[in-house]
């Protein structure tokens, strides 16, 4: 068997033929321009794609507990999160299940699997994320929105409610590469998620990733990474924001770490009793 | 009914993952028993401090720090309290929200209702799910309590310093929190247990649509999401939080909560949940 075949097969099961993606895409996107737009009506300011899509991708300012301060995750990123993590995290198991187990057999090479489910994964996440993209950018140009990836800073300092004082420098002008590092993000949580569940059941696995999830909000760390989620903790925006070049890094060493060990425990892996 | 009542929730109560959810939980809220600690000990010792340069024998600031915004319920700034209330509808359904999808699944259904009658088992399952996912979460919340109580005392909250209990005059039961804070305590652990109980059988209902058990332990967890952004949306017009993940904290997040919220919730989570399993009861076709 054809490892293009394992892939095609993937993509074809676990992607076009999900309802879940499309369902959940739909009606997230369908929330996230309303909420917009009803966030919007309370200033008279001209938007561009770049405010939406750091509305969506924005998460929180840095959180410092005290008893006064009570902490509220940030809805829209968690929910965008969390979205994703439980589109992905089934359908590996449930092909370890079902026809999974055939191509393992007869391909006699588990490396192929693991592959093609790790790709499968990517492909999830970047076409989730350009679904997201996409309805964002029908909205901008529906509602007459500037279409370029400049950001407005009374929009910024209104709705993240941050002080201009702590943000560096000229915010127009930073990166777009910045607007990507979020996709990046949610494709690592929903990888390690699957190597994780690897080890442990699915549900536990999911309920680690979505303590992460919580916890990065929570916590402004760089040890944490859904930190590199969050556009409006990038150094780009925030005086003392967190290195998102450096995250990029960390991103891509966790990507080929969770490859190696998900590998490795899978050749390993007991396919009949799993 | 009796009989498969009982099985049921021996079932649910007597298995692993029960066990496993109240350890888990119970570990979440251990983080902030030991961040309150902490703080306790830091705060009361600077207070002492006052207390001895000024040659003061009682320090009504002592109230700052009590039980009731110590404990797990009491406060909304630490990373355990955040987490153990994000999670609670998973929690809710780990011990036994997989069961009803998972028997459906494998047939043991038919060879239930066959000795007990379809309305007896849809019913007694409901119930087993409903108690075992409200007990899930408030023994977890119980025994944070009195491990709180344990080490932080319990002195009765002092209107002066509303904001480090984050009870305002026009917050949810506010006038039992400082008259009686543990029936404040009691009445909103009550409150967790019911609104537990239906958010775990959320995937019984999830259950009646969809096949996968993981699925169906998990739509719990996506509604309540879903709710909270909604919450959200609506919090920008009205002041008033319908967010269950919100509302379910004795120590308010955001906005107060009103008895008419919890109680329309309660009955709309209710029909939803009850309903299904009722139809079910009368339709379910063995063949």
């Amino acid at each position: 068997m054809k490892f293009i075949e394992i892939i095609k097969y993937d993509i074809k099961n676990g992607i076009l033929r999900n309802k879940y993606l499309f369902i959940s895409v739909i009606v997230i996107s369908v929330l996230f321009v309303t909420d917009h737009s009803v966030n919007m009506l309370r200033y008279d300011i001209d938007c561009s794609y770049g405010d939406v899509l750091m509305y969506i991708y924005g998460g929180m300012k840095k959180y410092v507990a005290s008893r006064g301060n009570r902490f509220q995750f940030p809805a829209i990123w968690t929910v965008l999160f969390i979205t994703q993590l439980s589109g992905t995290l089934n359908y590996p198991y449930k092909d370890l299940n079902s026809y999974g187990i055939q191509i393992l057999f007869r391909t006699d090479n588990r490396l192929l699997w693991w592959i093609s489910k790790f790709i499968w994964n990517i492909i999830y996440g970047i076409i989730y994320h350009s679904f997201i993209w996409t309805v964002m950018f029908i909205y901008a140009v529906i509602s007459g929105y500037a279409i370029n990836f400049s950001i407005d800073i009374k929009i910024l300092c209104n709705i993240f409610e941050i002080f201009p004082e702590d943000i560096s420098g000229n915010i127009t002008d930073i990166p777009v590469y910045i607007f990507f590092v979020p996709v990046l993000t949610s494709v690592v949580f929903s990888l390690l998620e699957m190597t994780v569940s690897l080890f442990i059941k699915t549900v536990y696995s999911f309920l680690l990733m979505s303590c992460l999830v919580i916890s990065s909000a929570y916590l402004m760390t760089d040890y944490i990474i859904g930190n590199y989620g969050m556009i409006i903790r990038s150094n780009h925006i925030l005086t003392d924001g967190i290195n998102m070049e450096r995250g990029i890094i960390i991103l891509s060493v966790l990507v080929i770490t969770a490859f190696i060990v998900g590998l490795i425990k899978f050749s390993k892996y007991d396919i009949i009793n799993s | 009914m009796k009989n498969i009542l009982y099985i049921e929730l021996m079932k649910s109560l007597k298995n692993k993952l029960f066990i496993l959810s109240v350890i888990l939980g119970f570990g979440v809220t251990f983080l902030n028993f030991l961040y309150n600690y902490e703080l306790y000990t830091t705060e009361s010792e600077k207070i002492r401090l006052y207390s001895n340069e000024f040659g003061i024998t009682y320090n009504p600031m002592l109230s700052m720090n009590t039980l009731y915004n110590s404990w797990v319920g009491g406060e909304a700034f630490t990373l355990g309290t955040t987490v153990f209330f994000f999670i609670i509808p998973i929690l809710t359904t780990i011990p036994y929200g997989w069961s009803y999808c998972s028997e459906l699944k494998s047939g043991y259904v038919r060879n239930v209702i066959t000795r007990c009658g379809k309305m007896q088992y849809f019913i007694s399952k409901y119930i087993a799910t409903f108690i075992s996912g409200g007990l899930a979460v408030t023994i977890p919340l119980i025994c944070n309590f009195i491990l709180t109580a344990s080490f932080i005392p319990a002195y009765q909250p002092q209107v002066r310093y509303m904001q480090y209990y984050g009870i305002f005059s026009g917050t949810f039961l506010s006038e039992v929190f400082y008259q009686n804070p543990v029936i404040y305590v009691l009445i909103y652990i009550f409150i967790d247990f019911i609104f537990c109980g239906l958010i775990a059988c959320l995937s019984c209902t999830s259950a009646n649509i969809i096949k996968n058990k993981i699925i169906a332990m998990l739509t719990p967890f996506g509604v309540l999401l879903l709710l909270n952004y909604i919450s959200g949306i609506i919090k920008i017009s009205s002041n008033i939080e319908t967010s269950p993940m919100n509302f379910l904290r004795p120590c308010p997040v955001a906005c107060p909560v009103t008895s008419g919220v919890i109680i329309t919730e309660m009955v709309i989570l209710f029909i939803i949940t009850i309903i299904p399993m009722i139809i079910r009861g009368r339709h379910y076709e063995i063949y």
